[in-house]
């Protein structure tokens, strides 16, 4: 039946054919007298229904043939924040200056996503989180579904605002609230300015095309600040900065006998002395935290993949820190590895990559073998799953081999009986328990 | 928002019942609204305590679209239902508008949002709507075709007028509705002869797809329809007798004299206009009526129809039309008819409704005589006296089988033969169709009748209940200078149509017949009586109302804790540069909030004010003040501005 009904979904969910834009609150209701009217007044012996649908189709069609008229005399601009997180509102302005003669009074502004429309076959496929709880019609007709699809690809929810009178020659500012509904990067094309009939029923619209791109930033929960990230404390608390020596000078490890192509001013002259033979000093290499973020999206499953993702954003601003280093690695057309710290980028960016990421339809194998190469330079890792199975068992087993410290977190859409040594299962709906639970657990590693 | 306008609600409930004769409810209804105005206290009510309130509407809906359609003639049916529906609607308004709550939500109507977990209701403008209920249930009233344009559209204006746009000049607003006025005028009165150009001209064409009354000069019968004949179990009308027989009384709406292909048909039908001897009263025959009498519960669904009648019927009284005209064939029909509950039909023994045989009571085609000469020898029986020729065709046919089923007939084959010499089975139409034939093939003249037979007794209502099944055909026969019923259809034909009846009807029956008797005993009441419960029971509901108010909790408006108003005086705020403030922004040059005046004069371009601010600021905000000669350096060059302001303001103009 939806397949049937979806090019009716389309047609009136379609922008430019929004009547509810164009009609006022007031309009709406005369639209629906109109339908009730003509209805009852179809035997106009019987009743005089017939009479007041005349008056409102008339008071209605006039009305939208004035709205065409008087139209406002303004430039818009809108004023758009660098970053938006997923699922949090925020407000931005617009700002309306008046550029006519005269006082611009009772204006309406929208503003404009570009709307993706949901294709037939993701629409068929993709039920609304939480759909069966809806009554039987609505399951049967499908627009909630659908209009809870074409938001989320969308991306952005932006409410209409009125628009305090604007003086002559002076601006308004419009505080716009927004909601992006995803991740990723949205686009806004047009502003439409409304200004209504004398009769306050229909709104005549102008339209401003103005492109904007906003990027939506992942959901992130929050992890505790005593969280410990796995392999962070190595040989050296703190890394680095807790280093005893400066500048070029290393941490001293031992002496040793001299040996051709030593540079001559590491000889420790009191050994050599003693020994009578040349001692140098040996140095161990600076040492600095590396860190792995490793991302499985290897499952087309946009819910599990959402909160994978949210659950890696939360990690990335944990693990940050400007003297270690975080490998972010995941899968697109190949596996890709975005490093951030010590100058080489910042967790801003790897929020931007985060954003982006999508599913990929490469074999969950590929990314493993990617990160066993990488292991050897890795100080600890936090494997972030979509599902728990040999493949990642595997890689699990092989990273431990490799004595790799690892975080293990498995997102499920069920309650997981079966619990595995060291992998923590973070039900859907239940992620930012399951990660508090993780923070609290941390004192027994 | 859509703000609404003081005491439109009661204006419209007045209007309403104005319009629909009910102002004796309207009054207080729009009254008691109204005060809200006036009482500053309003009511907590629960979400809980409205869902309540509108189930209870729902249920009264309900309940009156079962009564209304038990009860009434369809179509009148919605009229009914939309007249009261600001009665229906009016507790959850009145509820509304004394309780703490601005606005209702969705889900207070529709149950199905309530369970819904995942919607957000949206917001239910009950006033507004309200607003619009009153005008559609205006419009149920076609007495005043002539103003109820103009009362709606006041209505619809004022409210408009009140939310107009402030960017539009009241002068186009009002041309705007003028021009609305015009056109919906126009458009009315196309509507209306649209309307009834199409009912003229699509009257006969229905007349032939639709059966819905008998027609006196024609009948259709189903007779060579194939497959079964689907019959309603509707209670069309129900009767009561004096006295209660144990024959099954015929019931004869007209009857025909021509065969005609399929049909019958009447070709003199006579119509006279019968005496009104008495108002509602009328009587087509010299001998007073007796105390034998039959109480039709019959409600019209036109202003014109066919009254049933027994064969013997002399009278009928209490029947509310403008004109009866009675056939010589023996159909009553009636014009220009009132709803009426019940009316009385008076009949006498011995009396016949049907006029002396005409010589189109023996007519008959040559094609159709030879179908019964096959069937019956002629000759033999004219040499019968009639009563024995009637005898036999009646014998003839009582190996006949009544059955509504009939299938495929042979190549060539007419209706008449196929049923005489092959199936040898029907329904009513063919046993009256065959019978009359058949009689006039033997010489007695007979009449094709359609009417209803009455034997459905229904203890619950002491009545007999008539529905759309006991529809029959049967045969009238003249011989012994009378006329005589000839009812060849097997006997057992209601048992078979019975058979045919849904399972669930003796429910739907039940229901129907408890709506009736409510109704019935409500319409024995005398008006006094009427108006009297009407009145006992808004009272009742009055005093529930207040007593429920009054034990709920309140609270009270403008009280002084609420209404107190912090008042200051700045100094300074007299000076006289604030006039050219105000004349500034009158001309859409405001200063924004928290904007200085130096910004804003650089802003808008006035930088002659420059100068007179220092002496402003100093009247505002020093605390000794501005002196004497400045404030009065201030006034003139203040007059000066204003005067060239309003110079330059004249000359533009």
């Amino acid at each position: 039946m939806h397949r049937f009904i979806y090019p009716g979904h389309v047609r009136i969910t379609r922008p430019n054919d929004k009547r509810s834009r164009r009609s006022s609150e007031m309009g709406r209701f005369i639209l629906t007298g109109i339908v009730i009217t003509a209805a009852l007044g179809i035997d106009t012996d019987l009743t005089l229904s017939y009479q007041l649908f005349a008056f409102l189709l008339g008071l209605y069609v006039l009305a939208g043939f004035a709205s065409r008229y008087n139209k406002p005399n303004v430039s818009v601009k809108r004023l758009l924040p660098v970053f938006a997180t997923a699922g949090e509102a925020f407000t931005y302005q617009v700002r309306v200056k008046n550029e006519g003669d005269k006082v611009e009074k009772d204006l309406r502004i929208t503003d404009q996503p570009r709307v993706i429309v949901p294709p037939l076959e993701e629409y068929l496929q993709t039920p609304e989180p939480g759909e069966e709880r809806r009554n039987a019609y609505d399951r049967f007709i499908g627009f909630h579904r659908y209009i809870w699809l074409q938001r989320r690809k969308t991306g952005l929810m932006v409410e209409s605002e009125k628009v305090p009178a604007v003086p002559i020659g002076g601006e308004s500012i419009v505080q716009m609230k927004a909601e992006p509904l995803r991740r990723g990067v949205v686009d806004l094309t047009q502003l439409i300015v409304s200004q209504p009939d004398p009769t306050g029923l229909v709104y005549g619209l102008t339209r401003f095309e103005q492109q904007d791109q906003l990027i939506v930033l992942p959901k992130r929960y929050i992890i505790s600040p005593a969280y410990v990230p796995p392999g962070g404390r190595h040989y050296q608390p703190g890394g680095v900065n807790e280093s005893q020596s400066v500048g070029e000078s290393d941490e001293f490890v031992s002496l040793r006998d001299y040996r051709e192509g030593d540079r001559v001013r590491r000889i420790h002259w009191p050994s050599s002395a003693k020994r009578n033979k040349p001692v140098v000093k040996e140095f161990r290499d600076e040492y600095f935290v590396r860190q792995a973020l490793v991302l499985d999206n290897c499952l087309d499953d946009w819910e599990l993949l959402e909160e994978v993702v949210s659950v890696a954003a939360s990690f990335a601003v944990t693990l940050e820190q400007s003297d270690s280093l975080l490998d972010l690695m995941f899968l697109a057309d190949r596996v890709h590895t975005f490093t951030i710290g010590r100058g080489l980028a910042y967790g801003q960016q790897l929020l931007e990559v985060l954003a982006t990421i999508q599913p990929s339809k490469k074999r969950f194998e590929t990314l493993s073998m990617s990160v066993l190469r990488h292991a050897r330079l890795l100080s600890g890792c936090v494997l972030v799953l979509m599902s728990w199975d040999e493949d990642r068992l595997a890689l699990v087993t092989q990273l431990s081999h490799l004595n790799v410290p690892l975080e293990v977190l498995v997102l499920t859409r069920n309650d997981v009986s079966a619990t595995q040594e060291g992998v923590h299962f973070l039900k859907l709906g239940e992620v930012e328990a399951g990660l508090a639970k993780l923070t609290s657990s941390r004192g027994v590693r | 928002m859509m703000r609404l306008p003081l005491y439109i609600q009661g204006v419209a409930i007045l209007c309403w019942g104005w319009q629909v004769e009910m102002l004796l409810y309207a009054i207080p209804m729009a009254l008691l609204l109204e005060l809200k105005s006036h009482v500053n206290r309003r009511w907590v009510f629960s979400q809980k305590e409205f869902y309540l309130l509108a189930d209870i509407t729902s249920v009264v809906l309900v309940g009156l679209v079962v009564y209304y359609f038990a009860t009434a003639r369809v179509t009148h049916f919605l009229f009914f239902l939309v007249q009261v529906m600001p009665m229906v609607f009016y507790p959850l308004v009145l509820a509304r508008n004394y309780s703490t709550t601005e606005k209702l939500t969705l889900d207070v109507f529709f149950y199905s949002i309530r369970n819904d977990a995942m919607s957000k209701p949206g917001i239910l403008e009950l006033d507004h709507i309200y607003v619009g209920i009153c005008l559609v249930a205006m419009s149920t009233q076609v007495d005043s075709r002539s103003w109820y344009l103009l009362v709606a559209a006041a209505l619809v204006a004022w409210v408009l007028y009140v939310n107009r746009p402030a960017r539009y000049n009241p002068a186009i607003w009002l041309s705007l509705m003028a021009m609305v006025l015009a056109v919906s005028i126009a458009g009315v009165v196309t509507l209306r002869e649209s309307h009834l150009l199409l009912k003229k001209k699509s009257a006969d064409w229905l007349a032939g797809l639709i059966r819905s009354q008998t027609d006196p000069f024609k009948t259709q019968t189903a007779l060579g329809r194939v497959g079964e004949l689907k019959l309603s179990d509707q209670i069309l009308f129900r009767v009561a007798m004096s006295d209660r027989s144990s024959e099954p009384l015929l019931l004869h709406e007209a009857s025909y004299d021509t065969p005609w292909d399929n049909d019958w048909m009447l070709l003199k039908p006579g119509f006279k206009r019968v005496q009104q001897p008495q108002q509602d009263t009328w009587r087509w025959h010299k001998r007073d009526p007796s105390e034998q009498t039959l109480t039709f519960y019959l409600e019209y669904d036109d202003d014109k129809g066919l009254l049933p009648v027994p064969q013997n019927a002399v009278a009928v009284e209490g029947f509310k039309a403008v004109e009866l005209n009675k056939s010589a064939y023996g159909a009553v029909r009636a014009i220009g008819i009132t709803p009426q509950p019940d009316y009385r039909v008076h009949y006498l023994d011995g009396v016949e409704i049907n006029s002396l045989p005409e010589s189109s009571d023996w007519r008959l085609t040559e094609e159709q005589k030879d179908i019964f000469r096959r069937v019956i020898d002629v000759d033999a029986e004219i040499l019968l006296r009639p009563e024995q020729r009637v005898q036999h065709v009646e014998q003839f046919f009582e190996d006949f089988k009544y059955r509504l089923y009939q299938p495929e007939m042979e190549f060539a084959s007419s209706p008449m033969e196929n049923f005489l010499n092959v199936t040898r089975a029907g329904h009513c139409e063919y046993f009256a169709s065959a019978t009359a034939m058949m009689l006039r093939t033997v010489d007695i003249p007979a009449r094709y009748v359609v009417g209803y037979s009455v034997q459905e007794y229904s203890p619950m209502i002491g009545m007999y209940i008539v529905r759309s099944r006991h529809a029959h055909a049967w045969v009238i026969a003249y011989f012994q200078n009378r006329w005589h019923v000839v009812d060849t259809t097997p006997s057992i034909w209601l048992e078979t149509e019975t058979q045919e009846s849904a399972y669930y009807q003796p429910v739907l029956d039940l229901i129907a017949n408890m709506l009736f008797m409510a109704r019935h005993w409500w319409n024995q009441q005398t008006e006094d009586a009427k108006t009297l419960g009407w009145l006992l029971l808004a009272v009742a509901l009055f005093f529930f109302l207040i007593w429920r108010m009054m034990g709920s909790p309140q609270i009270k408006l403008g009280s002084a804790e609420t209404d107190a108003v912090i008042s200051m005086e700045y100094p300074g705020t007299e000076s006289p540069f604030y006039r050219i403030k105000s004349v500034l922004e009158q001309q859409g040059m405001w200063r924004y909030k928290g904007e200085s005046l130096s910004h804003w004069i650089a802003r808008i371009n006035r930088d002659e004010l420059l100068d007179l601010l220092p002496i402003h600021y100093k009247w505002r905000f020093d605390p000794t003040g501005a002196s004497v000669s400045d404030k009065k350096r201030l006034n003139n060059a203040v007059d000066n501005w204003m005067r060239h302001a309003h110079e330059v303001n004249s000359d533009e103009c």
